[in-house]
């Protein structure tokens, strides 16, 4: 499977995957999963890509006023 | 320097006043009594030392990330689901993840300002995550729940 990566100028190309080194990983807590998906290439993060599932959203509470 | 988890107080006044028309068509347009049309939300990422906060009125330049396949201002937020009430909450969410493909962003970002390009650029919300980087890769945001306790906005 062909990888995008950028080996450090800018510029996005493609590699096997058999040349890279896989890692993932998984963060969780109170707002979010997050999972990384990276290669390195002698050590070197070549590629990155990130999902990050929100768990909630923000609340605004209206306030009906008093009259009189 | 920190961004702040926040919808924008411009927002809170300017749903009264009928400025968003965020999801699916369900009222007139304010520019034509026949042809009514759904704003365009867009979503732009900052970086992990900007200021961005409930306090932006619109959207800003300063202080968004920059990269490889990156286009300032972000991208165009899928919108098709209308605002809706769950219990007593009004609640809105977009109805597709937020993709930015093929980028690299070297620099840390944490947040993303949510706002309508149609009506000036004006802000909605300021939503903040765990500091990230991309490398030639995918960052996507997959939306909350569409419900009262987890949608991305709630009007209690």
């Amino acid at each position: 499977m062909l990888i995008n990566v950028d080996l450090g100028d800018g510029q996005i190309v493609q590699r096997d995957d058999s040349e890279l080194t896989p890692n993932h990983s998984v963060i969780e807590n109170d707002q979010e999963i997050t999972r990384v998906t990276e290669f390195q290439l002698n050590g070197k993060v070549v590629h990155r890509s990130v999902h990050v599932h929100l768990k909630q959203g923000i609340g605004v509470e209206a306030v009906f006023g008093r009259m009189g | 320097m920190a961004n702040t988890q926040a919808i924008a107080s411009s927002f809170k006044s300017e749903v009264m006043l009928g400025k968003h028309q965020l999801g699916a068509v369900t009222l007139t347009s304010r520019t034509s009594l026949t042809a009514p049309t759904v704003d365009t939300v867009k979503a732009a990422l900052y970086l992990a030392s900007a200021t961005t906060n409930g306090s932006n009125t619109a959207y800003t330049a300063t202080g968004e990330v920059s990269g490889t396949g990156y286009t300032a201002g972000g991208v165009t937020v899928t919108n098709a689901t209308a605002p809706s009430t769950s219990g007593t909450t009004g609640i809105w969410t977009p109805s597709a993840s937020i993709v930015y493909s093929s980028v690299t962003l070297s620099t840390a970002f944490d947040a993303v300002m949510l706002y309508n390009s149609t009506q000036g650029n004006a802000a909605i919300g300021v939503y903040t995550f765990g500091s990230q980087t991309i490398t030639a890769g995918t960052f996507t945001l997959t939306m909350p729940a569409n419900a009262s306790s987890t949608a991305l906005i709630q009007l209690a």
